[in-house]
């Protein structure tokens, strides 16, 4: 008996008896904190219309054809968001991982500063670039390019040229943190072995990066889903996402059971979302 | 005509330079291992063979084709890896079908080569499984299984033993060393590890500061090294350095440093007075009796100093009354034949052991002075 007991205790500062007990001590302030400030609000939010004792805004925010409308339009520019996220930020994470140090420390710069950057700066320096007045405009005028002032706010392009900038960051850096543990020696090999280089890309490194890039295009995806300052700055109002609705039905329409049902189907949208990601990355496990 | 042939080869990194100006011949069927300490450029070469690296000047020529700028994807050449590169994602039976499928083979003759290099290296049922569920060994196995799979004009091996444990490695080295001659694969092998460049070898090139210092089969390189990083790097020796006192027919005689007195055989090239190093191998020496008289050649007698005992062998290393310490290693004795510290231990040698380098040889002194053109000595 004695000598097993010295293995027997863990838990360091704490935990004489239980092996989990320290670590649960020192979460809990924080697990406190977002169970009284957050948790517990959104979901009291989310369940407005049940206190109410009402189902009927879930069943109107899912089978209202304008509320499906909203709902189909956030899915497919978090779609678009993403696949522009991967198609840019792929071969920048894959720079990041091959670049000479110094080469490196500038592209970490050039992703860093802009993520460090408050999004609503980052929107409204969109709006003065883009604006009927805007830098842009201005210039092709002056340039005699253009004759007139060009529209480039409030549409669809605007808002995912603005998502995409917000958000890609978190793309490259899970795609980044798997790049860089790839053995180099393993496309060696392939091309050893008789690949040419594009084979060599997708049947050995896009494979091996895979688990990066889903997690990298969930991250973007589930954040675009509950995007709001960008499209709706940029959106202007034409291009309507859920959390842009959401806000309507809080502060304009004063309608909040409505609201909390419009939240709670955003956030089973997410949970699905980020649950298919779990799937597809259950096979990860065997290497 | 010899398989593949490496002509002046160099190549710089910088200021560094990796090969300087290399020649190697490997015949059909041979194993040549390539030995050296890290940095001697035994890696930069194995990476010009397999096309990794573009060399400066010399030429890479296999079978009868220049490759030396040629895409290592097109070079037919199967490598395995130190650590075995295998790719994760993909099942052994992927992994070994990849170079077949690069090669556009029919799904067919696929099934059927892939079925016979994992039977080959008696990995028949694991077709199925993920690298990262076998062990290190049969990592080792699916990695030669899929190097060896599309019947390659030459395999390279980098120091694929290293990661397994010694008697894994021992097992591993065997196998891959039949293997190879059941199939009659012009092998080059790549090791800093001497022992296992004597067990495997049909032939070693010693490198050493990009040069190759020593070319030869494994008995020679050990009997008869030509220079003293050589004797030193390959083995255990004693060098004592020291001058041919006399030369009489064909026995000579050398007085080390120390002033003790040593028999060697006559060798051409060498006059009373040079300078040399005398090896000899620790396990040459018998001993003898506390009776037996020293009068006969290279006979001497001594304190035992140290003993490490290994279990089948014994080391002692021996110090003689005028200072000079010889490094001896006889099968291990049983407990009732103990030889403790202290202790006198006389014992001879053959002359004919003896081997005698000339010390302005080159690689002499260390850090290795003037250079001498790459070895060919055989």
């Amino acid at each position: 008996m004695n000598a097993v007991a010295p293995a027997r205790r863990r838990g360091g500062l704490f935990g004489r008896g239980h092996p989990h007990r320290g670590p649960l001590l020192l979460g809990l302030p924080t697990i406190v904190f977002l169970l009284v400030l957050f948790a517990v609000p959104v979901v009291q939010f989310m369940l407005l219309p049940v206190a109410e004792g009402t189902f009927e805004p879930y069943v109107k925010a899912l089978t209202g054809r304008l509320y499906l409308q909203v709902i189909w339009n956030t899915f497919e520019i978090a779609a678009y968001v993403t696949i522009l996220a991967f198609l840019l930020g792929y071969p920048v994470a894959y720079f990041l991982t091959v670049a000479p140090p110094f080469w490196r420390l500038i592209g970490f710069f050039c992703v860093l500063m802009p993520f460090w950057t408050s999004i609503l700066v980052r929107t409204y320096a969109w709006m003065v670039i883009l604006g009927r007045r805007g830098v842009l405009n201005e210039a092709l005028l002056a340039l005699d390019i253009i004759d007139k002032p060009m529209v480039l706010l409030h549409s669809m392009p605007t808002v995912l040229l603005g998502m995409v900038h917000v958000l890609m960051p978190f793309f490259i850096f899970p795609v980044y943190g798997v790049m860089q543990r790839i053995d180099m020696n393993l496309v060696a090999a392939a091309r050893g072995l008789g690949a040419p280089d594009w084979r060599v890309f997708l049947r050995v490194y896009f494979p091996l990066t895979l688990p990066g890039v889903l997690s990298g295009a969930t991250l973007v995806f589930i954040l675009s889903m509950g995007f709001f300052i960008t499209p709706a700055l940029l959106g202007g109002g034409r291009v309507t996402m859920i959390a842009v609705l959401i806000e309507q039905y809080v502060n304009k329409f004063l309608n909040w059971e409505f609201a909390g049902a419009l939240s709670a189907v955003l956030l089973a949208a997410t949970l699905i979302v980020y649950g298919l990601m779990k799937w597809a990355l259950r096979g990860d496990k065997r290497w | 005509m010899s398989d593949l042939s490496l002509t002046g080869i160099a190549k710089r990194f910088g200021e560094v330079v990796a090969l300087d100006h290399v020649d190697l011949e490997l015949q059909r069927g041979e194993l040549m291992t390539i030995l050296g300490p890290s940095g001697s450029g035994k890696t930069t070469m194995l990476r010009v063979i397999a096309g990794f690296e573009i060399p400066d000047a010399g030429d890479v020529t296999l079978r009868g084709r220049d490759v030396t700028l040629l895409a290592p994807a097109k070079r037919n050449m199967g490598m395995v890896f130190q650590n075995y590169a295998l790719f994760p994602h993909m099942t052994v039976a992927d992994n070994v079908a990849f170079p077949l499928q690069m090669r556009h083979k029919s799904r067919a003759e696929i099934r059927e080569r892939v079925a016979w290099a994992l039977d080959t290296v008696e990995l028949g049922g694991y077709g199925k499984r993920y690298p990262a569920q076998l062990s290190g060994g049969q990592q080792q196995r699916v990695a030669l299984a899929r190097a060896i799979v599309f019947d390659p004009e030459l395999l390279l091996l980098d120091e694929p033993f290293g990661a397994l444990d010694r008697k894994l490695r021992e097992q591993m080295q065997l196998e891959v060393k039949r293997l190879q001659r059941r199939l009659e694969l012009t092998t080059v092998f790549v090791t800093h590890d001497q022992e296992e460049a004597l067990i495997l070898s049909d032939s070693i090139a010693v490198m050493s500061e990009g040069r190759i210092e020593q070319l030869g089969t494994p008995r020679e390189i050990y009997a008869r090294p030509r220079n003293r990083f050589v004797a030193d790097f390959i083995g255990e020796s004693n060098l004592f350095r020291g001058r041919v006192a006399a030369i009489q027919g064909d026995a000579m005689t050398i007085e080390t440093e120390q002033g003790e007195t040593l028999h060697a055989e006559a060798r051409e090239g060498l006059a009373a007075g040079d300078a040399v190093n005398a090896l000899i191998r620790p396990e040459r020496p018998v001993p003898l009796a506390d009776d037996d008289p020293l009068d006969a050649p290279n006979s001497f007698a001594g304190e035992i100093r140290e003993v490490v005992y290994l279990g089948e062998s014994e080391k002692y290393r021996v110090a003689l009354p005028s200072g000079l310490e010889v490094l001896l290693r006889w099968p291990g004795q049983g407990e009732d034949r103990v030889r403790p510290e202290g202790a006198r231990l006389a014992f001879r040698f053959e002359p004919h052991d003896l081997h005698v380098i000339a010390a302005d040889g080159v690689g002499e002194a260390a850090g290795g002075a003037a250079g001498h053109g790459a070895g060919t000595a055989t």
